[in-house]
């Protein structure tokens, strides 16, 4: 008997163990694959796997697109493994970030503002507040009292890194508000058959004849031709040939993105570029989706490639540079937890909104791989996170 | 009456067509079956070695084989069957920790526990090593069941895994060399050659 023969044999006595039987019939597969196809319909709802989404059209065939890109550095495996739970006692203290929970937005000084109105998406803009609940966009005062709203079209919004300018949906273009009061719409070419915003790039206004004007939007194209774009407020678009979908474009340039996919997983490949419009990428994954940039463009917060369901079961903390796992911490059967709701912190350090069984809380994650808990939410929610961190964040 | 004439054409064709689409679907099921009738047994060996759990191996296959039928004439067409369902058992595998959280489904038919016999010669050892498997990280066990129990070579197992010859070598080692240092029995066991 060889050495190898030994550690074979071993398990092959293991498995003998099972027998052959066929507890499995037709109709138990049928019916999980009918169960399949509604999980993979109702995923194309979901924002959060919405990059997996736009590229099923498309009929990557296996042995395409699917094939990981071995051209690029990979960013290297996980370092440091930790448990996904909400059960930890270390303490996480208070956000650097206000957040929005049980109608208040709670501030960094501990303060709260009263927020009228059912928002599912929430950032801060100027000295105010900017929320969205899918249909309408509306900016409050520091007071939580709307002063501006407008009729939305797309799911979400993207606001500027200095907080000045918000971009979103209509049905006209483009829209942007800034904190000058300022609107501007750009129509979206017709190129971009079904836009979905991804970020907004400009200081204060938008129109280009603004002394601070001009603003860069970068988008997704979910249509049965998926791609992403660049768009000016000149109404210039450059696509971003190599993305299928971005994930997120941070202020430095740096961009991520989903660039192959493999529709019968369904799992998928992301690449980091240090700019839209350089040569190629810094380094891809097709273990992790890249998720959002840190605000200082260090660091890069990421969940499992493979991303089916609701949530992510697994998150990780990815150095920007070269993609190296700082820290990853991944669910189990004793602790069936995932984060719907992830934002950074001031600190470098990353928030999530974490479910685990009937208990959700707010959870502090750090690159050097702790996990402390900032607070339980109180109440039952089945399905939408109960708070809301800030969208750039 | 031409338009007449020309719905009853398009109605004897479309009833030609659904009739046809309904052998195809039959045709399709048949086959579909007797892969499943001829490979069920071993996928629910490999699913076991990866889950460590009989119940959660017929739950892996099950959701395998239902990806694999939603996706059939397709993988068929590619002549890959066996490492395609490979593949997805892995991730699925992998996709089973994420979303443990999730009510299952449940399989159709339980399968009785069917313990190793105490007094086999390989007892003792044969448990040891089992009980370090099932410790290894999730990608390690997978390497490990595909490199030794399923007998791949570096290669089959990297396509399978999704990750390149130099992961899977790593993986492997560094799972030996866990199970060396825990498992005085198997201290001698090496890495296979490339095959």
């Amino acid at each position: 008997m060889t050495e190898d023969r030994g550690l074979t044999e071993a398990l092959q006595r293991r498995a003998d163990e099972l027998g052959t039987t066929h507890p499995l019939s037709l109709e138990d597969v049928q019916g999980r694959a009918r169960g399949i196809r509604r999980r993979r319909t109702a995923l194309s709802g979901l924002a959060a796997a919405a990059v997996l989404a736009v590229a099923a059209p498309i009929g990557l065939t296996i042995g395409d697109d699917a094939t990981p890109d071995r051209s690029t550095p990979v960013a290297s495996s996980g370092v440091k493994d930790g448990v996904l739970t909400t059960e930890v006692d270390a303490d996480g203290g208070k956000p650097g970030v206000p957040y929005l929970y049980d109608g208040e937005i709670h501030l960094p000084d501990g303060g709260t503002v009263q927020v009228a109105g059912e928002w599912t998406s929430f950032d801060t803009l100027g000295e105010g507040f900017v929320v969205s609940d899918g249909s309408d966009l509306a900016l409050l005062d520091v007071e939580g009292q709307i002063v501006h709203e407008v009729p939305t079209s797309g799911s979400t919004f993207a606001v500027s890194a200095d907080h000045t300018v918000v971009a979103h949906l209509t049905e006209r273009g483009v829209q942007t508000i800034g904190v000058t009061g300022d609107e501007f719409t750009v129509p979206v070419p017709a190129d971009i058959e079904s836009p979905q915003l991804v970020a907004v790039q400009g200081t204060e206004s938008c129109d280009p004849e603004h002394e601070e004007g001009g603003c860069v939007f970068f988008l997704n194209d979910g249509g049965p031709t998926p791609g992403a774009w660049s768009l000016t407020s000149k109404g210039m678009i450059n696509p971003l040939s190599e993305f299928l979908a971005l994930s997120d474009v941070a202020d430095d340039k740096q961009v991520a993105g989903m660039t192959s996919i493999d529709e019968l997983e369904p799992s998928a490949c992301h690449q980091v570029w240090a700019d839209a419009f350089a040569d190629g990428p810094e380094w891809h994954s097709c273990d992790h989706r890249v998720i959002a940039f840190s605000p200082d463009g260090t660091r890069v917060s990421a969940g499992y490639s493979y991303a089916d369901g609701f949530g992510d079961g697994s998150l990780a903390i990815l150095d920007a540079a070269d993609g190296t796992v700082l820290a990853e911490w991944v669910n189990s059967e004793e602790h069936p937890a995932a984060a719907t709701n992830l934002g950074w912190d001031d600190d470098g350090t990353l928030l999530g909104v974490v479910n685990e069984g009937e208990s959700w809380a707010l959870m502090r994650f750090s690159p050097d791989g702790g996990l402390a808990k900032v607070m339980d939410v109180e109440g039952e929610y089945s399905e939408s996170s109960p708070i809301l961190l800030p969208r750039s964040s | 009456m031409v338009t007449v004439v020309g719905a009853a054409v398009l109605e004897a064709d479309e009833q030609t067509g659904a009739a046809v689409g309904a052998r195809d679907k039959d045709a399709r099921d048949r086959e579909f079956s007797e892969y499943m009738q001829a490979r069920q047994p071993s996928l629910l060996r490999t699913a076991y070695l990866l889950t460590g759990d009989q119940h959660t191996a017929e739950d892996l296959v099950q959701t395998a084989l239902a990806k694999l039928y939603l996706s059939w004439d397709k993988v068929q067409r590619h002549e890959a069957v066996d490492g395609y369902v490979r593949r997805i058992l892995v991730n699925e595998h992998n996709s089973l920790w994420r979303r443990a959280w999730k009510k299952r489904e449940t399989t159709a038919s339980e399968l009785p526990d069917r313990p190793a016999d105490p007094d086999a010669p390989s007892a003792t050892h044969d448990a040891e090593l089992w009980a370090f498997v099932q410790t290894l990280p999730r990608k390690q066990r997978a390497a490990i069941v595909l490199r030794y129990y399923e007998e791949l070579s570096e290669a089959e197992t990297a396509e399978i895994l999704g990750v390149s010859v130099g992961t899977v070598k790593s993986q492997t080692s560094r799972a030996l060399s866990a199970m060396r240092a825990r498992v005085g029995e198997i201290a001698h066991l090496s890495p296979q050659e490339e095959r």
